[in-house]
């Protein structure tokens, strides 16, 4: 049977010592709970460079200030040849990432027209792994490119993936191609993990009687 | 909001006591316990989505100050900090905190704005703070001539060689999210942008003054 993740207004307020409990109650309760538990998006890698107080960022829509251009930071990508790592570390996944859907993000500023960076995601598992490259050019200038990875070979139950990201330019000769933020998130599922005989996340377990609104005897399933 | 009850923020739980179990205890302590428990849990879930920190070299810090961080900024808002990310479902509130300097010797106002942006819909507010640093204790540099003592400048210029001696302050920027919906987290860029303005001998506050920023965070949070 498959879990049901709701939200709830109930308030604790409601249970008041001497009010029915329904078997709508119960099911609002383990659904809620189960809303709570499962997996949201969590960000595992999140760089910035910092790079010259971000002054030469265009405008926000927002009605924020635009930047005034300043100094080239030291950050550039000037190697044409290979690949500079720029992030190796370990994610720590667990076991409910049997579909982990990664997504990988990277910003550059490359002011010149017709330079590609290429931002080079590679989660490695011990049995299962995915690489992304994401692609920067000069047409999408100050905004984040995003890539995707699916883990979908890592064995269920905890296990280390390694990440790593690489910068390399590709394309062109501009010496003030440089990386500004790089980011990796889990993406949130509504996948439980699979436990046997645990189909309603909670177990309520008495002697009282559980009845439905229209005072019939029920089971709580969820 | 679809979780809770209007903007109560649960802090706390009961333990379920064991009667509550007894084949003849009402049911009702426990299955409110049971939704506070819920609400906590959702609630206590601060989620750091941004961070962005300023390294130096100590040995560049003229060139710094003259060229890179600190920002005469009377006007014009300077960026301190910029991402992109998935705002995870509920979340109510971006918190955003900051650790900078004010390389000034008098009283200087602070001007905070954070950013949120899904692309099409934007929640941003603007926070001012004042800080009072002829009284302040230790920022008592005068262009140049330090009169706080030489260990504690010492121990400063350690903990934050880019403050140059002057005291680390640190604002929170709290922004309630209106307009950006989180119930489908799309990708967000935020910002947090700055300026500082210090005080005028006429009282008014019309003078640059230099904002050195050390280090900011973003946690998403759920607050009602």
């Amino acid at each position: 049977m498959a879990k049901t993740a709701a939200k709830t207004t109930k308030s604790p307020l409601e249970f008041a010592t001497g009010r029915d409990v329904l078997g709508e109650d119960l099911r609002a309760i383990a659904r809620a709970l189960n809303w709570v538990f499962q997996k949201r998006n969590e960000c595992h890698v999140s760089l910035t460079t910092g790079e010259n107080n971000w002054d030469d960022y265009p405008a926000s829509p927002l009605g924020g200030d635009a930047g005034v251009s300043k100094a080239v930071g030291t950050l550039n990508v000037t190697a044409t040849a290979g690949e500079v790592t720029f992030v190796d570390t370990d994610l720590w996944i667990d076991a409910d990432a049997l579909q982990a859907n990664m997504e990988v993000g990277a910003e550059c500023h490359i002011p010149t027209a017709g330079d590609t960076v290429r931002v080079k995601f590679t989660l490695t598992g011990a049995t299962g792994s995915g690489v992304a490259n994401v692609d920067c050019t000069d047409t999408n200038n100050d905004t984040e490119v995003v890539g995707n990875i699916a883990l979908g070979g890592v064995t269920p139950g905890n296990e280390w993936v390694r990440c790593v990201v690489t910068v390399q330019r590709t394309v062109g000769t501009g010496a003030t191609d440089r990386v500004r933020t790089v980011r990796v998130e889990e993406l949130s599922s509504t996948a439980f993990p699979a436990i046997a005989d645990d189909v309603c996340g909670v177990i309520v377990s008495t002697g009282e009687p559980v009845f439905d609104s229209l005072g019939r005897r029920v089971v709580v399933d969820c | 909001m679809a979780l809770g009850i209007g903007d109560r923020r649960y802090r706390d739980t009961d333990f379920t006591t064991h009667y509550a179990h007894h084949p003849k205890a009402p049911l009702t302590f426990l299955v409110g316990n049971l939704l506070r428990q819920a609400y906590q849990y959702a609630q206590d879930h601060g989620r750091v989505c941004l961070q962005q920190s300023y390294g130096f070299n100590v040995q560049d810090f003229q060139a710094d100050l003259s060229n890179l961080r600190a920002i005469s900024a009377g006007v014009q808002s300077v960026g301190v900090a910029r991402g992109w990310r998935r705002i995870p479902e509920e979340t109510s509130h971006l918190i955003a905190t900051v650790k900078f300097a004010l390389i000034s010797v008098t009283r200087t106002r602070t001007t905070h704005r954070l950013l949120l942006s899904d692309g099409t819909r934007a929640d941003a507010i603007e926070v001012q703070h004042e800080w009072d640093l002829d009284s302040g204790g230790l920022a008592t540099l005068s262009l140049g001539q330090l009169t706080a003592s030489q260990n504690w400048i010492a121990e400063r210029l350690a903990e934050f060689p880019h403050a140059n001696g002057f005291a680390v302050q640190e604002a929170e920027i709290v922004l309630p999210l209106k307009n950006v919906p989180t119930a489908a987290p799309g990708k967000c860029e935020i910002r947090l942008e700055s300026k500082a303005v210090a005080r005028a001998t006429d009282g008014g506050f019309s003078l640059n003054a230099y904002y050195q920023p050390l280090f900011a965070q973003v946690v998403a949070d759920m607050r009602y």
